[in-house]
């Protein structure tokens, strides 16, 4: 994932996320949830989540299901697990195509200026004019159904978003003396960029990325939930939520432990976002 | 001094960026949803359209406009909508103006009626949690925002369902929706839920909104002026902190209102109303394109619409701006 | 009323665990005009704000009195307390764009400060015209209709202390209300509040780090570093004989003599005394001055001086070098 990018001990970003207290509970969760992630995609749960048993249908939660068992007798806690790590691959894919796409078109376009800067700038316009969740559906429609298109359908919605977060800071150091200095003493634009535009553009980016993850998740989720992005039998947190509303009354644990885990990896995420933003901008700070 | 260019100036530039954003949104509509998916609606044609009369074909064909180039057809297709014909639904052969025109009120009662509950106590609890910063009913607060936005509409609106099914034997059926116009309290009860599942996530919004705003502002020099002229603590928070307030979160109100009025898809689904969002869901499942490009333009245009109201609003309530 | 007007005795204030103000004792007699200066985090602003009751939410008042015209308004109620500011006690501060409600008009701005003292509403209006008028703001029933950002900067300034002067408060405390303008309209302005308080026997402190207003406009100056007066002086005293070396060094970097007809040669920002201003978190255990000090003597490095009949200082200024 983007946001988990390695960094050096003692770069202060990472040690202002810890200092911050939402911060710290974001890193906490998201690394937990990641752990769980990876769990699930090595193939280390104790169910198969796909695997039918009659005889363990409905199961409330024990110490052989913890999270108990679905109508199908499948264990909720795999599918459950399995499912975040399906929602978490369509927003990382989704997010990280937003991020790369539209922070390069951002930067392009707030360096470059002129006709492009134009033209980019009022495409991205344009795909605000949509409501996110309506031009979401409205490229599901046309693609079809699956996961692969739910990702496309975000990736559309959220690059003009990067866009813009990536245009702004480059318009201003664009403009800064330092970089007005740097061209005088004949530096070409790829050493401006990477030396002056990218470390102002990164900041902003990075903190847009995980507000733009937790987002993916429930839209990816909601998608599911009204059968438009993964399908069955493949497990989906909005999916199982779907399948889990009649039996809510019998089978509480078939609803409430995918649907807790979407309210985590959401809460998570925003945390971070909190705590990326308090180290970046001290005076937001909620330590 | 005062602004320049004056505030006629700035309406029409207003309204003049608007039309091109609009015809901009319908590019992007018509190569979405008509471009990308020729091939399956040529196909669907083909078949399923077997089922209507050749007068509904032929408005169906010449709706889609099958026999011309792509500019012709989005030139075609535009000026059709601006006269209002919006095609035929391929499933019912119901002309989708018909669709839209019973399915708009529904979504837009259920938006202004979770507008309705969410604004008040949204600006309510955001002006708690400002209150006093830091402490325990700001952290309070805003954990229970944090949890509002967290909590998925669907999952709100399935819970919310199977309590009314236990607790009221109350099951959502689309066939038997009340219009407002034939039973005040019967449509209200048939809203009301889903629209306070939808409140919950605004309300957040709008808290955490107002919260930021209150405090900046309450932080600022002319909140200082105002209490060392000695006027009163209520005074100061309503006359001057919240005033200075109401910019921000009026604008955010009004953008979450046009995001509502494409954001009611799951809610309606899970409640089973006939709005725009069921229209819109049953037409992407059932590939009726007339209907979802018919919709996506609609609801587009109306967040557009509310934006530029939006942003006239702002001008009026900020004296800076005009 | 006999006696001085206000009276601060032993005043301290700390932002969270940081003393910014660090016992300080000074009192000001009705009409009295007196200036405050020191460098920026010296403490003035932080006094002014004790003394208004406005003290930011992280800072608070830790000891000490202000007594207002004989009552220590540190203990009154707070319905009491906030009858006292503005009808009382009134505070002009730095920046007049943003000491200005940005949405209200200007001359209700001024009627809701009268309103809230109970001044009735035709009553309230008529003195806000008037005070425009005073405050030399032509047309006053247009000006107040104006927003403020439809005014000028020097307008807006005069705004700001026709708002402080329309309850007619008998103390004004001016926190630096001139530094955001240009020099020749902080000139008019300086003199048309000269003019008002003479008008109006307004006792005025002075809070700036401008030498050359201060010759001008007060007798009585007190010298703040590092949270303590330093020195307390008759302006004329302070200007012929400094007794402290902070005091002495502010003095020596001031420009040339006035001109005669009073206007100061040039604004001068507080000159540069030789080392770093002091950090209030890390203060030395002696003299808080004496690591920038060119009369150290070996006690000044172990005791803080306190505040005698003029100056608080360990060496007395015939054995300076």
């Amino acid at each position: 994932m983007t946001t988990q990018a390695p960094r050096a001990r003692h770069d202060p970003l990472t040690r202002g996320v810890w200092h911050d207290r939402n911060g710290r509970a974001g890193t906490i969760l998201t690394a937990a949830l990641l752990l769980a992630c990876l769990t699930a995609a090595a193939g280390l749960l104790p169910y198969d989540p796909l695997a039918q048993d009659p005889t363990t249908r409905l199961r409330a939660p024990s110490a052989a299901h913890w999270f108990g068992t679905d109508q199908f007798g499948r264990d909720v806690l795999a599918r459950t697990l399995t499912g975040i790590a399906a929602s978490l691959r369509v927003a990382a894919v989704a997010v990280a195509c937003a991020a790369l796409i539209g922070s390069f078109l951002g930067v392009l376009a707030g360096y470059v200026r002129g006709r492009l800067d134009a033209v980019v700038s009022r495409l991205a316009d344009i795909l605000f004019a949509f409501p996110a969740i309506l031009l979401a559906l409205a490229i599901v429609a046309a693609l079809g159904q699956g996961w692969f298109n739910t990702a496309v359908a975000i990736a559309v919605v959220y690059t003009p978003i990067f866009l813009r977060v990536a245009r702004g800071p480059t318009l201003s150091v664009r403009e800064a003396e330092y970089v007005k200095a740097a061209k005088v003493l004949g530096y070409g634009p790829a050493r401006i960029l990477l030396r002056h535009v990218v470390p102002n553009v990164s900041a902003p980016v990075v903190v847009q990325t995980t507000l733009a993850l937790s987002w993916a998740i429930l839209t990816e989720s909601g998608l599911s939930f009204l059968g438009l992005g993964t399908q069955p039998p493949q497990p989906s947190l909005g999916l199982m939520v779907s399948e889990a509303r009649n039996l809510l009354t019998e089978a509480w644990w078939t609803l409430a432990f995918p649907a807790a885990l979407i309210v985590v990896a959401v809460v998570a995420l925003n945390l971070l976002g909190d705590g990326l933003r308090a180290a970046l901008d001290p005076r937001e700070g909620t330590r | 001094m005062a602004g320049s260019g004056g505030p006629l100036r700035f309406v029409l530039g207003r309204l003049a960026g608007t039309a091109v954003t609009l015809f901009g949104v319908a590019v992007v509509v018509f190569v979405v949803l008509r471009a990308l998916p020729g091939d399956t609606i040529t196909a669907k044609l083909g078949t399923e359209a077997a089922a209507l009369d050749p007068d509904q074909r032929a408005a169906l064909t010449r709706y889609y406009g099958l026999d011309k180039g792509p500019v012709e057809q989005f030139l075609g297709w535009l000026g059709g909508v601006c006269q209002g014909r919006l095609g035929v639904s391929l499933d019912t052969g119901v002309p989708v103006r018909t669709l839209i025109a019973d399915a708009l009120p529904v979504t837009v009662e259920l938006a202004l009626l979770a507008m309705l509950i969410a604004t008040p106590v949204g600006v309510a609890l955001g002006i708690l949690a400002a209150s006093r910063p830091g402490r325990a009913r700001d952290l309070t607060t805003q954990t229970l925002g944090l949890f509002g936005l967290a909590l998925p509409e669907f999952v709100l609106a399935s819970v919310c369902v199977a309590v009314l099914a236990t607790v009221f034997s109350y099951f959502p059926d689309p066939g038997t929706y009340t219009p407002l116009t034939e039973s005040v309290g019967g449509n209200l009860s048939q809203l009301i839920y889903p629209a306070l599942v939808l409140a919950v996530g605004l309300a957040a919004t709008i808290m955490r909104t107002t919260r930021t705003a209150y405090l900046e502002n309450a932080r600022s020099e002319f909140v200082r002026t105002a209490r060392g002229k000695g006027v009163s603590p209520l005074r100061v928070r309503l006359g001057h902190i919240l005033r200075a307030s109401l910019v921000p979160i009026l604008t955010m109100t009004g953008i979450q209102f046009g995001y509502l009025l494409g954001g009611t898809v799951i809610v309606e689904q899970v409640f089973a109303l006939p709005g725009l969002g069921r229209l819109l869901l049953q037409g992407i499942t059932q590939q009726d394109y007339a209907v979802v490009q018919s919709t996506t333009l609609l609801v587009a245009t109306a967040f557009v619409l509310v934006n530029l109201a939006v942003d006239l609003l702002y001008r009026l309530l900020d004296p800076r701006t005009r | 009323m006999n006696g001085p007007l206000l009276e601060v005795r032993d005043l301290r204030a700390a932002v969270g665990d940081l003393d910014v103000v660090r016992g300080i004792s000074f009192g000001i007699a009705p009409g009295e005009t007196v200036g405050l200066v020191g460098e920026s985090g010296s403490g003035k602003t932080f006094t002014a704000l004790s003394v208004m009751g406005l003290l930011p939410d992280a800072a608070r008042v830790t000891g000490g009195s202000i007594a207002y015209e004989g009552r220590d308004i540190l203990r009154l109620p707070e319905r009491e307390r906030r009858s006292l500011r503005g009808a009382g006690i009134a505070m002009i501060h730095q920046e007049p764009l943003t000491a200005l409600n940005p949405l209200m008009r200007v001359g209700a701005q001024i009627i809701e400060g009268l309103r809230a003292h109970g001044v009735p509403r035709a009553e309230a209006r008529r003195r806000m015209l008037d005070t425009l008028d005073e405050v030399g703001l032509p047309t006053p029933d247009r000006t107040a209709r104006r927003y403020p950002h439809q005014l000028s900067g020097g307008q807006r300034q005069r705004i700001v202390i026709a708002m402080a002067l329309a309850p007619r408060p008998r103390l004004l405390i001016a926190d630096e209300p001139t530094t955001a303008l240009d020099a020749t309209v902080q000139q008019q302005i300086l003199a048309q509040v000269d003019r008002l308080r003479r008008d109006h026997d307004l006792a005025v402190l002075w809070i700036t780090h401008d030498l050359g207003v201060v010759a001008r406009l007060t007798r009585r100056v007190l010298v703040m570093y590092a949270g303590r007066i330093v020195e307390d002086a008759p302006v004329r005293a302070l200007y012929a004989d400094p007794r402290h070396p902070y005091s002495a060094g502010l003095i020596a970097s001031l420009p040339p003599a006035p001109a005669p007809d009073g206007t100061p040669a040039e604004r001068t920002p507080l000159p540069a005394i030789g080392g770093t201003p002091p950090d209030l978190a890390a203060l030395p255990p002696g003299c808080p001055f004496a690591p920038r000090c060119p009369q150290r003597a070996d006690r000044c490095t172990t005791e803080e001086p306190p505040l005698t009949d003029r100056t608080a200082c360990w060496v007395p200024k015939e054995k300076w070098t």
